[in-house]
């Protein structure tokens, strides 16, 4: 009986990893016979059943940019490279999508360099591990007295690198919540206010990066290069949708 | 001595007067008269410059219809710059117009020695007095005719992205102004403005009254298309006498309250005065789509370009640099160097920004560019022309400058030197000839969904993360303990007693179990003693049956179990050091002896003492 239902757990698992390959590999298949909307439909269904894997996103992208959709590719481009911040192929074909339309390429400073040099959830697992790794350097400096005066400096220096990686973890929450990052989907005229005859202010291409400040009803506050601007909430999409893993 | 010194002095600057004079050999004058706009009544200043000759004659001023000319009054100066001296003369006449109109002055002929100088004419615009002021100075006219403001817009046809210069001109007669300035209601949206800086002063002639004019000036650039209103409303200051009080001076005596009531001693106060501009309308442009060439990046204004390629010759290979300059008048932060991208022919790399030379409106400059241009075969021998494309205001069309193209002398390079060698060494890295997006990504190891991998989310995520804290909660209590007992003897032995009790009542088992007598009775009373011993900080030797009886009552432990303490001494005593050596060890006996003990050395446990 035992055997039986170990057996029936293994199946339905192997059944659960086989579902999203399939679908996977049939993306890749109508993507490669030239049907990219169907195979960007594909990674959508992947992506709504909560595959959120930076390939999933790069692909989509692929498939969005094959159809000419760039504020789309620039969008799935940027949601996948938040992921993977340190894949070269992801970088490459933002950088390129971004060249089509005319969008400003972002130019990070280089603290903020640094801090893209891991993603917001390996922040997070550095934070913790180092969480753990301070209250264990702690506990032996108290219980070690012969080597308290080494153990502390070590702790000192976990604290450091703890403090460190909770920059790191509050850079991605400022890029992904506090002040999100949004894409302009289609070129967009930015207005001086929330109104449909509101003064231009400037405009912007298809799959700019902007930072999002506020919703205001149909209209969104957003921030590019510095200079304020209002555009209607339609066509502007925010790159974290949800809590990235 | 001091003679001598003189001598040498004077000599000098003569030679040096000489030399000066002998450089500045061509003989100069210009003519210049301030206020040109002047009441009837009032004078203005002829100043005639003259340099290059020594001790000129007197310019031929005089004489001038309607108009008396007093002086001249003449200054030599000599000003010695980069070494170079310069050495002028100036004529200053006094000109007092005798009727209202326009006057001229000049042109007039100087000689100055061989040479016929030409004065330019200049006209004096002289006004007729006010009605007013020839009725005897009555100001019956409203401040605000007295003061007003206006901007003005040069060029006034303005295309987006277009600099511009905006002017604000305060005019006022007749009254003193402050020279701090304020604009109210100052909200220019759609414009990009400069800080305003100001110009020299001067006066205009409006509908026959002469107004003194302070004009500001600042570089504007249009952000947006269509119509741009500006109507600000100026808060000055307004200097007026303060009122000189109805009592008599400090003094009480005529002599000296007449002297501190003169204007010298006579303060000013400022109040404040708010007048508005005339507004100023204007519309801004969108640029034309029809002719807008292919590379046009926004730039908008008046530019050149000039651009050069070093060095000419070279080994194919070799790096060439191509250095492009852009200058002009516009909006310089727009400019970029045109796209060039790598062919079969060049490796081309991306151009950067090495030069910038702007003003402080950051619209009139010039930026150089240097681009790394390497040529891959001997075939590549010329370098394409470098195009840049503006928006030309002035003549509202688009302009495409070109440089080049660039001819190189190219030689094939040495075994290993043709070859753009990577860092890493080994194999050049591939030229990419084409650029497109990267291929698919295969499919993850491993396919996490937010539930699976939403680790954080878990709901014993944070009660495990109070775990570390907790730790370290533990380990500071036991360190303070171990540090509270390192320090206190009494503790520590206290900690200790049961421990110590343990071991000799283990070894009492082991005697027990060997069926040693005396061992055993032996390692029973070192139970008993390193026990009450620690318990009650005594020294081991000092713990016999009376003194622990005595301790115990002190410490008003119940009697029974302080019999039963005695008892179990006596016991140990009477086995130790009686006849008993010899007799065995009666098994079951010996058991229940240390049961007991354990039991109630458990029991003392609870016990303070």
């Amino acid at each position: 009986m035992n055997f039986f239902l170990a057996s029936l757990l293994l199946v339905s698992a192997l059944n659960a990893g086989a579902q999203p390959n399939e679908l996977f590999q049939k993306a890749g298949r109508a993507y490669d016979a030239g049907q990219f909307a169907g195979a960007a439909g594909h990674y959508q269904t992947l992506l709504q059943q909560g595959f959120r894997e930076p390939q999933v996103y790069f692909n989509l992208g692929n498939a969005e940019f094959r159809q000419g959709h760039n504020g789309a590719a620039v969008l799935a481009y940027r949601r996948a490279w938040q992921l993977a911040p340190r894949d070269a192929d992801i970088a490459a074909n933002l950088q390129f999508a971004l060249e089509q339309t005319g969008a400003a390429s972002p130019t990070p400073a280089l603290p903020a360099r640094v801090l893209q040099a891991l993603s917001a959830r390996e922040w997070r697992l550095v934070a913790l591990l180092l969480f753990w790794l301070l209250a264990a350097t702690a506990c032996a400096g108290l219980l070690l007295p012969a080597r308290r005066k080494q153990v502390l400096s070590g702790t000192l220096g976990v604290f450091i690198l703890l403090v460190a990686s909770l920059v790191g973890v509050a850079y991605w929450f400022d890029l992904q919540w506090r002040e999100p990052e949004a894409v302009v989907m289609q070129p967009a005229k930015i207005l001086f206010a929330p109104l449909p005859n509101a003064t231009e202010y400037y405009t912007l291409p298809a799959g700019s990066l902007v930072r999002l400040e506020a919703r205001e009803g149909a209209w969104c506050r957003i921030r590019s290069a510095g200079r304020p601007g209002w555009l209607p909430q339609s066509n502007c999409v925010a790159v974290c949708q949800t809590p990235a893993r | 001595m001091l003679t001598q010194a003189n001598i040498v002095l004077r000599a000098g600057l003569a030679l040096l007067l000489g030399t000066g004079v002998a450089r500045s050999a061509t003989p100069s004058a210009e003519m210049d008269i301030q206020p040109r706009v002047l009441q009837l009544g009032e004078a203005a200043q002829a100043t005639i410059t003259v340099r290059g000759v020594r001790n000129p004659p007197a310019p031929p001023l005089g004489g001038l219809a309607d108009c008396d000319v007093n002086g001249p009054a003449v200054n030599s100066q000599i000003n010695i710059i980069n070494g170079r001296m310069d050495q002028s003369v100036s004529f200053t006449y006094q000109l007092v117009p005798r009727r209202a109109g326009t006057l001229k002055v000049g042109p007039l002929n100087y000689k100055l020695g061989d040479v016929l100088v030409q004065l330019k004419g200049l006209e004096l615009t002289v006004a007729a007095p006010t009605t007013a002021a020839a009725a005897g100075g009555q100001k019956s006219t409203a401040l605000t005719d007295m003061v007003n403001a206006r901007l003005d817009i040069s060029p006034t046809n303005i295309f987006l992205n277009q600099t511009f210069e905006l002017y604000l001109s305060i005019l006022h007669r007749e009254v003193r102004l402050d020279r701090g300035f304020t604009l109210l209601n100052w909200n220019p949206t759609g414009l990009h403005l400069s800080n305003f800086e100001e110009l020299p002063g001067q006066r205009t002639l409006i509908n026959g009254q002469v107004f003194e004019v302070r004009q500001f000036r600042c570089t504007a650039r249009a952000l947006t298309v269509g119509k741009i209103r500006l109507a600000p409303t100026v808060r000055g200051g307004l200097l007026v006498q303060q009122q000189r009080s109805q009592h008599s001076g400090p003094f009480n005596d005529p002599f000296f309250d007449r002297f501190f009531q003169d204007s010298f001693f006579n303060r000013s106060e400022t109040r404040p005065l708010d007048f508005p501009t005339q507004p100023l309308e204007f519309i801004v442009r969108a640029l034309p789509t029809a002719g807008r060439p292919k590379h046009f990046n926004g730039a908008v204004g008046k530019f050149s370009l000039e651009a050069q390629v070093k060095p000419l010759e070279g080994v194919v290979g070799d790096p060439v640099t191509l250095t492009a300059t852009i200058a002009g008048q516009g909006n310089f932060d727009s400019i970029s160097l045109p796209l060039m991208s790598s062919t079969d022919s060049f490796k081309i790399y991306e151009a950067k920004l090495t030069g910038k030379e702007l003003d402080v409106t950051q619209s009139n400059g010039k930026k150089t560019f240097e681009q790394v241009i390497i040529p891959k075969t001997l075939q590549a021998s010329r370098i394409p022309a470098l195009t840049f494309s503006y928006f030309d205001t002035a003549k509202t069309e688009y302009v495409t400058l070109t440089a080049g193209p660039f001819e190189l002398q190219l030689r094939p390079g040495a075994v290993g030197s043709a070859v753009i060698t990577s860092p890493t060494g080994g194999a050049p890295p591939p030229t990419p000839t084409g650029r497109d997006i990267a291929y698919l990504k295969p499919a993850p190891a491993r396919w996490h969904t937010a539930t699976t991998t939403g680790w954080t989310t878990s709901s014993l995520f944070w009660p495990v993360q109070t775990l570390p804290p907790l730790a370290v909660l533990v380990a500071l209590i036991i360190a303070r303990r171990r540090d509270a007992r390192a320090g206190d003897i009494r503790l520590a032995r206290r900690e200790q007693a049961p421990r110590s009790a343990r071991r000799s009542l283990r070894t009492a088992e082991v005697a027990l179990a060997g069926g040693q007598r005396a061992a055993f009775y032996e390692a029973l009373a070192d139970a008993l003693r390193s026990y009450f011993g620690h318990r009650l900080n005594l020294p081991p030797g000092d713990v016999t049956g009376d003194v622990l009886q005595q301790r115990l009552v002190a410490a008003r432990v119940e009697a029974a179990l302080a019999a039963q303490v005695t008892a179990l001494f006596e016991l140990c005593d009477r086995e130790r050091f009686g006849t008993a050596g010899a007799v065995a060890l009666e098994l079951e006996a010996s058991r229940r002896t240390v049961a007991d003990t354990t039991r109630l050395l458990r029991r003392f446990e609870r016990v303070r003492l």
